[in-house]
């Protein structure tokens, strides 16, 4: 007796993503910016570009800075999702070779699914980059709105969605990149309630230039 | 095969310190620099960091302890030598003792020790005025009368607390490390120029005159500093 199904089913994948307070710096290789001339005494990450000032703390939130150190935040979001088809029959006769038709043969089968993190660097949550106790503000100045922000390697959005943003302590690769091919990078290192401001200036990026 | 495990080990350690960024861009030579010195087989060039410079080039507050010098050395040609933090001190003038340059990570925990001894006081002043009215009674014969009057009230309100600011936290406190590390001079053998910076553990805020002291192969290279 032949006996056959039909399944049709979705399947969602969740995926959750745990920060630390301090996501994993990745070495870039992209070169540094030129800005800094053969006389200058400091390295382009050391440019004289920043410029720091110090939030006024407030004492309601004397008692929360070690608690907020060692926070760690967990956002879920979908990853993607599954449709699949298939079609099984079975067989209820003698299986010649002693056992029957596994519950997973089929001759027919389809899936469709969808990744929206496939090939692409991983974006960050929404969120991400909200103020938050324990944070320190990153401030772009004078860089193109269209800009592309890169963190550690991942994109962020855009200048003009970015002009300040925060993030939990820890040290970054940013990397501003418009779409005429200039670009800007910094090594930033992000304090709680430090505001960092950077004054990028794009440049075209030298081939074969200083890689550090 | 343990030989294998610890050439492993080894190029693990190597390739870790050689990941990040080290030190700052050398000029074009030593005598580019406020201060320099010349040996026989190495140049010096130093630049003493204001405080306001120091602000601005590092996130971390290295003014709560430290005073900062970019330093640039410059071997001659076809020499090598040994970059060592050790060979540095910092005297203040006709002073018999001098000071030898901290560690990144000894800085980091001085700023981290410093910015948790801070204390955040609040002030907050209040006033107020208030009107009243309603019958009163004549304490010696008891007949009512209405009554009436203006009050005024000021108080001052003082809250304190520990500090909240930047540099108090581990996690602060790491990337301060790193900054420093990153940024300072990097120590070994070279035949190539490098520079980066050094921190002494000084008040910067006073003014005084010292001497920076340089040893290299037995010889002493002394310049003036002044910290303004």
């Amino acid at each position: 007796m032949k006996r056959a199904s039909v399944c049709l089913g979705i399947l969602f994948a969740v995926v959750t993503i745990t920060y630390a307070q301090d996501p994993p710096s990745k070495t870039s290789n992209r070169p540094r910016p030129t800005a800094a001339g053969d006389n200058s005494s400091v390295s382009s990450s050391n440019s004289l570009q920043t410029q720091t000032q110090d939030h006024q703390a407030t004492p309601a939130a004397d008692n929360q800075g070690d608690e907020q150190s060692s926070r760690r935040e967990t956002h879920v979001r979908l990853g993607g999702f599954v449709v699949s088809a298939g079609y099984s029959h079975f067989w209820s006769g003698a299986y010649p070779y002693g056992f029957p038709y596994g519950p997973f043969y089929s001759p027919f089968s389809a899936a469709l699914w969808w990744d929206p993190f496939w090939g692409f660097p991983l974006g960050y949550p929404a969120g991400y980059f909200s103020p938050g106790d324990g944070k320190g503000e990153v401030k772009l100045g004078d860089a193109p709105k269209n800009a592309s922000v890169y963190l550690n390697g991942g994109y962020a959005g855009t200048v003009e969605h970015l002009k300040s943003f925060w993030l939990d302590p820890g040290v970054y690769d940013l990397v501003l990149s418009s779409p005429d091919g200039r670009e800007y990078q910094q090594r930033v290192y992000v304090l709680t309630g430090k505001t960092l401001k950077i004054e990028a200036t794009l440049v075209k990026p030298t081939t074969g230039g200083e890689r550090m | 095969m343990n030989k294998i495990l610890s050439s492993f080990v080894v190029l693990l350690f190597v390739s870790a310190a050689l990941a990040g960024p080290k030190g700052t861009v050398p000029r074009s030579s030593a005598d580019q620099y406020p201060l320099h010195a010349q040996e026989n087989r190495v140049n010096l060039g130093a630049k003493l960091l204001k405080r306001d410079e120091a602000r601005k080039t590092f996130v971390s507050d290295v003014n709560r302890c430290c005073i900062v010098m970019e330093i640039a050395l410059y071997p001659g040609q076809g020499s090598s030598f040994n970059v060592s933090l050790d060979d540095f001190a910092l005297r203040a003038k006709n002073a018999a003792s001098a000071t030898k340059p901290s560690s990144p990570k000894i800085v980091a925990a001085s700023i981290q020790q410093k910015a948790a001894g801070d204390r955040d006081v609040a002030i907050y002043p209040s006033s107020g005025v208030g009107y009243e009215s309603g019958t009163a009674y004549d304490p010696v014969t008891g007949a009512p009368r209405r009554a009436s009057g203006v009050s005024t009230e000021v108080g001052v309100g003082v809250a304190v607390g520990g500090s909240n600011g930047p540099g108090v936290s581990d996690k602060d406190r790491s990337v301060m490390e790193t900054e420093l590390t990153e940024k300072g001079l990097s120590e070994g053998a070279t035949t190539a120029p490098v520079a980066g910076y050094i921190y002494f553990p000084l008040s910067p805020k006073k003014k005084v005159d010292y001497q920076l002291e340089y040893v290299v192969e037995g010889k002493k290279l002394v310049l003036p500093v002044h910290v303004e």
